[in-house]
């Protein structure tokens, strides 16, 4: 056996090795499932009101109204993107998307959608898009229409970078940074007056 | 703004190198570094910017300062989405002349634990960062300002002990530098490195490493791992190379505690004097990982990335990969990767040598 052969068979034997011990201890699928929890789901993927005042509406392909809501699955990934569609009833109305957030929807990085008339302003915690993002934002996007876009976090040390996308996933805008990188893997939506019926990631 | 600082590291590398040759009477050596990467998808959501940038370029000065103390300059400018960071690297001052069997350095640099951390990103053996490597120390590495020592232990046996402090204000890549609190504890790491021959002329640099800190808002952070490079060469031609890091890192915290483990494998081949070929294969897992309801999920994120290198010189680089990776949560795929990658690595003037 030459060298290169040897050497490659013990680097082989390592990396199964190394797989298979892993698979061991957690094996993929084989854990049992959770119960499926009884409660609202929008797209399959269930989620539950957080806190109290909550006056929405689960149609189970959409909710609707005013209020908090936390997706249960967590998004435990560097890089994430949300899939949203939704509706702004009325001036003023908005949708704030809550990313990485702790169970109560807390210390998370938000993303907001409000309407303006025909515009849509959005702000990364709480902090307007840059100018050109925002005339971009204005062209493409009618305020009084059903809305869809696709958000695009990446986690970066202490921040995330958050692009923002179109429904086809093509670039529309940086979102810039934001102040910090959150503090645990959920997500969830703030309603007022609006409706969603997409919020999936992907 | 990436053309603004790019030019100013390129401007300043110029004017050095017209006042000062790559390596004058006063030993003084200037290295300047570009690195150009770019990806594609091969799907949708492929996890994949589908761009050529110029991810980083460095300019690195680094000399005796005077008969006891070597000093290190690094200024780097690299980009995030559309926005050039320019920053300072490294700049210490050091010696390995002062204290017998002894090395240290003061200033910030990158913390000298694990393998992919201590050694620049365009000097690594494949394109990207694995998962491991950027939960724990982000896309490159974690750099703050401190002090470090290394001592060679008077043993028959090779051992080398790192120990290090380090402010500990921020810990990985920051923006926010404003915003950030004293920590707790600094931050702080021992590395204990050991080197033993293998059959075939080869050799292994084995690490052992700890990583600590606790942020001003209680979060404990402790990383322990390991690292192993192996390497074989045959007239200078690095003919098998094998690099491998183990991670397994906490954050215990008033919120429910994060805790998980990754590691990767590198092993790689020559095909020639300057071709390589390499397979990198990563895991990751977060060991605790709950739904809202508190019920536990199964998790899972691997990747399988074959490298093929053409290195004509340790000056020249360019380098074609293929990524192809799942995350899967509770059963379910969540994420995947599915992209080319293409890198190409220029350095002009001196090249510093690495460890082993």
């Amino acid at each position: 056996m030459n060298k290169h052969a040897a050497l490659g068979l013990i680097t082989a034997l390592f990396l199964f090795g190394c797989g298979k011990e892993k698979k061991a201890v957690t094996p993929e699928g084989q854990r049992p499932a959770p119960a499926a929890p009884a409660g609202p789901k929008l797209g399959g993927f269930p989620y539950s009101e957080v806190g109290a005042g909550n006056k929405l509406e689960h149609k189970g392909t959409s909710v609707a109204g005013n209020g908090r809501v936390i997706f249960h699955q967590p998004v435990a990934v560097v890089e994430a993107t949300y899939d949203l569609a939704f509706s702004l009833r009325n001036d003023k109305s908005s949708l704030v998307v809550v990313v990485r957030a702790n169970r109560d929807l807390q210390k998370g990085v938000s993303v907001s959608f409000t309407r303006d008339k025909e515009v849509v302003q959005v702000k990364l915690d709480n902090v307007a898009v840059d100018k050109k993002v925002a005339e971009v934002l204005a062209k493409q996007l009618k305020a009084s229409e059903p809305l869809a876009v696709q958000l695009k976090v990446k986690k970066h040390g202490d921040h995330l970078d958050v692009d923002l996308l179109d429904r086809d996933g093509k670039d529309i805008g940086e979102l810039g940074h934001s102040k910090t990188a959150g503090a645990d893997n959920f997500y969830g939506l703030v309603l007022s007056d609006a409706v969603v019926t997409k919020a999936k990631t992907k | 703004m990436l053309h603004r600082g790019i030019l100013f590291v390129f401007a300043f590398s110029i004017i050095l190198s017209a006042t000062a040759p790559a390596v004058d009477a006063s030993g003084l050596k200037i290295s300047a570094a570009a690195d150009i990467v770019g990806d594609a998808g091969l799907e949708k959501a492929a996890g994949a910017t589908d761009r050529l940038n110029i991810r980083e370029v460095e300019v690195m000065l680094y000399s005796p300062a005077d008969h006891l103390f070597d000093g290190v300059i690094s200024l780097a400018a690299h980009q995030e989405g559309s926005q050039a960071i320019f920053e300072v690297h490294e700049a210490t001052l050091g010696s390995t002349r002062l204290i017998p069997r002894s090395r240290f350095r003061l200033g910030q640099f990158f913390l000298g634990v694990g393998r992919l951390n201590q050694i620049h990103r365009h000097d690594w053996p494949f394109i990207s960062a694995p998962r491991v490597h950027k939960e724990f120390f982000d896309s490159e590495g974690i750099l703050d300002t401190g002090v470090e020592y290394s001592y060679l232990l008077p043993i028959p046996l090779y051992l080398d002990l790192t120990v290090g402090i380090t402010n500990g204000w921020t810990f990985g890549h920051s923006h926010n530098l404003a915003g950030q609190k004293k920590p707790a504890v600094p931050t702080h790491y021992v590395r204990a490195v050991t080197f033993f021959k293998l059959p075939w002329d080869g050799g292994m640099q084995v690490g052992l490493n700890y990583v600590g800190r606790k942020a001003a808002d209680g979060t404990f952070t402790t990383l322990f791992g390991v690292d192993a490079t192996g390497k074989w060469r045959e007239n200078q031609v690095l003919t098998f190379l094998l690099q491998t890091e183990i991670w397994h890192g906490k954050k215990l915290a008033n919120r429910p505690n994060e805790d998980a483990i990754g590691f990767y494998v590198y092993p790689q081949c020559s095909l020639g004097a300057s071709v390589y070929l390499g397979v990198r294969g990563d895991f990751y897992q977060i060991l605790n990982l709950k739904d809202v309801p508190g019920n536990p999920v199964s998790n899972s994120d691997y990747a399988l990335v074959p490298t093929l290198t053409y290195k004509p010189s340790e000056f020249s680089t360019l380098r074609l990969a293929y990524n192809f990776g799942e995350n899967h949560q509770a059963g379910a795929l969540v994420a995947k990767k599915n992209f080319v990658e293409l890198q190409a690595v220029f350095i002009l003037g001196a090249h510093p040598s690495h460890d082993f």
